[in-house]
């Protein structure tokens, strides 16, 4: 979604938000220089995973 | 021009001569023959010489992908196979999902075709534009998770396809994985890539995928998703997986097997056996598995599996006294790339023949016993084609010409056990598609409302048949059965599930049922429209599904076959024991004992309803005419 948005593609290579070892017991996320915690991401996510929070000072 | 939703391309791989060249798709095409599997039997179709040696050179693998994977659509992930497949001789499609298909197409690539042999073991690289067939010396001889982990951190995130060693060593029943977790291509895919010496593709994209009207689409995409975030069952499902569609503890409880049937319960599973749930790219549904044993014998296991029910249907074999036991088969079993269903009805049926006397000791080479020892040792021998296992390793079809007695005795259909037993289950629409599947027993496309265990009025089917694009016009046929008790005619309805299945799977939708009750037809023509741009009416699309699937007829009896193998099991006319309960071959309610002459009956009113003569079961030439397909007739 978030390529979807910024690039107007489906492409997950371009998003700002990165899954590695996806199919791994244990995957990694991380957000790219870029990301402009527009939120769609969590918004969109499917199962919960992702969840928007104000960042705490 | 500017795709949309397709990528335009074809990679044309030729293994004998070490060939990488890319063909341009005609969008007339692609309007006739749509994606993964209306264009890969296109593909094969004009270049598959008939009759031809599953194993030769000339033999041919194509790789498709549905028109809707790559972007986001729900459930939007299938890779399409077509080759023609050793253990039966029939050119068929095959189904499997994961991130392959993704990645194909964010490299820029619909389809691949694979053509000719290597002269060495070698996988196939596909990273965007970068594509190179690698050596494969160092993983030649692992096993297919071993393989898929070292290619995956050679090369990063990608979707690998690869074969074991079953599929080196040629097995007719072997299997290959998709990143070690789906399995593709029943009836031996994997011995098809083993004896091209192609051990792996991987797949790897960032292209991305752009998309004709990306607004409507995503109006439509949140209204859809709403829809599924909001199913009542949905939570369940994820928690559960596949083991909410059958529970196999009543399989064990209705065998008498109550002690076992408490180690399959949902609670077991889920302190047991769950590690972690994992789901396809763009699958809002996630039921796939990850699973640990973690406690007694094999623990610290780790497998993945398509469904918690293949392993958990290990345990209902008697001989295996263990949850853990059936796991550590199955993962051997997905290891070596071989096919659990068909590893579970081979140990039956050799236990069985042993206990007749049929099958000794002496024959087999080691004593026969129904345990996990045998279990394990029989997986091992088929594998690597080991003494007894050679002879299984060559499939039903040769385990039957060894032996004529054997033929009454096995549950096979053109050379495939069957997967659904109809004396268990009842005879529902993916019951007979086994029967007249041109591959075999095999039901990639047989779902419609009678699904294991959905029953429902006649009436409730109605909106189903709605959805699933069926006109009205038949249905007073499809209620029309041999006898009037059995309600519905599954011979008239499964020629439409096919249709709606083989258009779900040319779109690369998924057809559980999870997901496919999301969908119409009406639905997916509109997703299809917004995603490539083009305008087609969702009668087109249907009509696209009906020609591509008379187009793999019309291949299969060029090879031979005719309505002499469409031939129900004679077992499935005998009464099945389980536990105290006697089951008979009985319609979808349960009313009537199918016997042949309604089974015959069924078979030529599934044939009337594709236009298919009767005897011969060659499409007519109105129906050739109707579907513009003299080119191939």
């Amino acid at each position: 979604m978030c390529s979807s948005i910024y690039k107007n593609k489906y492409s997950p290579a371009e998003a700002f938000i990165q899954i590695v070892d996806v199919y791994e017991l244990i995957p990694k996320i991380s957000f790219l220089d870029g990301c402009t915690h527009c939120g769609q991401c969590a918004n969109y996510c499917l199962y919960g995973a992702l969840e928007l929070k104000e960042s705490e000072k | 021009m500017d795709w949309f939703g397709y990528t335009g391309n074809i990679l044309d791989i030729d293994l004998t001569e070490n060939k990488v060249s890319v063909i341009n798709e005609d969008v007339r095409d692609l309007k006739r023959f749509i994606g993964g599997f209306g264009m890969n039997c296109k593909l094969f179709a004009d270049r598959f010489k008939p009759l031809t040696d599953p194993f030769s050179s000339k033999n041919f693998i194509i790789f498709g992908t549905g028109s809707l994977v790559g972007t986001i659509a729900p459930g939007s992930s299938r890779t399409v196979a077509i080759s023609k497949f050793p253990a039966t001789g029939a050119v068929a499609n095959s189904c499997g999902s994961m991130s392959f298909a993704f990645n194909l197409k964010q490299a820029g690539f619909d389809h691949i075709i694979i053509a000719g042999k290597s002269e060495k073991p070698v996988y196939l690289l596909i990273s965007d534009d970068h594509i190179e067939l690698c050596k494969a010396k160092e993983i030649w001889g692992k096993d297919i998770v071993n393989t898929t982990n070292f290619l995956k951190k050679k090369h990063g995130s990608s979707g690998v396809i690869a074969i074991g060693q079953a599929g080196e060593n040629l097995v007719k029943s072997s299997m290959t994985l998709i990143d070690k977790t789906s399995t593709l291509g029943r009836g031996g895919l994997a011995a098809i890539m083993g004896s091209k010496n192609l051990k792996a593709i991987l797949t790897q994209g960032t292209k991305g995928i752009p998309i004709a009207e990306p607004k409507k689409f995503n109006k439509l995409y949140n209204r859809l998703i709403e829809r599924i975030r909001n199913y009542p069952h949905r939570d369940s499902w994820i928690e559960l997986g596949m083991l909410r569609s059958l529970p196999v503890g009543m399989l064990l409880t209705a065998k008498g097997q109550k002690k076992k049937a408490r180690q399959c319960s949902d609670r077991m599973y889920l302190k047991k056996m769950k590690k972690r749930r994992i789901a396809c790219p763009s699958c809002p549904m996630a039921d796939k598995d990850i699973l640990e044993i973690r406690e007694g014998e094999f623990s610290s296991l780790i497998t993945y599996t398509s469904s918690i029910i293949n392993p958990l249907l290990m345990f209902t074999v008697d001989g295996l006294d263990t949850y853990n036991q059936a796991i550590k088969v199955f993962d051997l079993i997905s290891r070596y790339g071989l096919d659990s269903l068909t590893m579970t009805a081979l140990f039956e049926f050799i236990s069985k023949m042993n206990e007749r006397d049929i099958l000794t000791n002496e024959k087999l080479g080691f004593e026969w016993k129904r345990d996990y020892k045998t279990f394990h040792h029989l997986i091992e021998i088929t594998a690597k084609r080991e003494g007894f296992g050679n002879l299984l390793a060559d499939g039903w079809k040769k385990l039957v010409e060894e032996n004529k007695t054997f033929s009454n005795e096995t549950l096979t259909v053109k050379g495939l056990d069957i997967i659904f037993e109809p004396r268990f289950l009842r005879l529902g629409t993916m019951e007979f598609e086994q029967i007249v599947n041109p591959k075999g027993a095999h039901v990639a496309s047989g779902g419609s409302p009678t699904y294991v265990g959905a029953g429902g009025s006649l009436d409730k089917m109605k909106s189903h048949f709605n959805r699933m694009g069926i006109p009205e016009s038949a249905f007073s046929r499809i209620f029309s059965p041999p006898k009037k008790e059995m309600g519905v005619n599954v011979g008239r309805l499964t020629r439409y599930s096919e249709d709606w299945y083989t258009v779900l799977t040319s779109l690369g939708l998924c057809a559980r049922a999870q997901m496919n009750r999301f969908f119409s037809l009406e639905l997916v023509t509109e997703l299809y429209n917004l995603i490539t741009g083009f305008n087609l009416h969702q009668e087109e699309l249907r009509l696209s599904a009906e020609r591509s699937w008379n187009l793999l007829k019309l291949m299969n009896l060029k090879e031979g076959f005719s309505r002499k193998d469409d031939k129900f099991p004679s077992g499935w006319f005998k009464p099945l024991k389980m536990g105290e309960n006697v089951l008979k071959f009985r319609d979808f309610y349960g009313e009537v004992i199918i016997t042949q002459d309604i089974a015959n009956k069924l078979l030529d009113d599934y044939y009337d309803e594709r236009g298919w003569d009767k005897q011969s079961t060659y499409p007519t030439i109105s129906k050739i005419k109707a579907l513009a397909l003299e080119k191939y007739f």
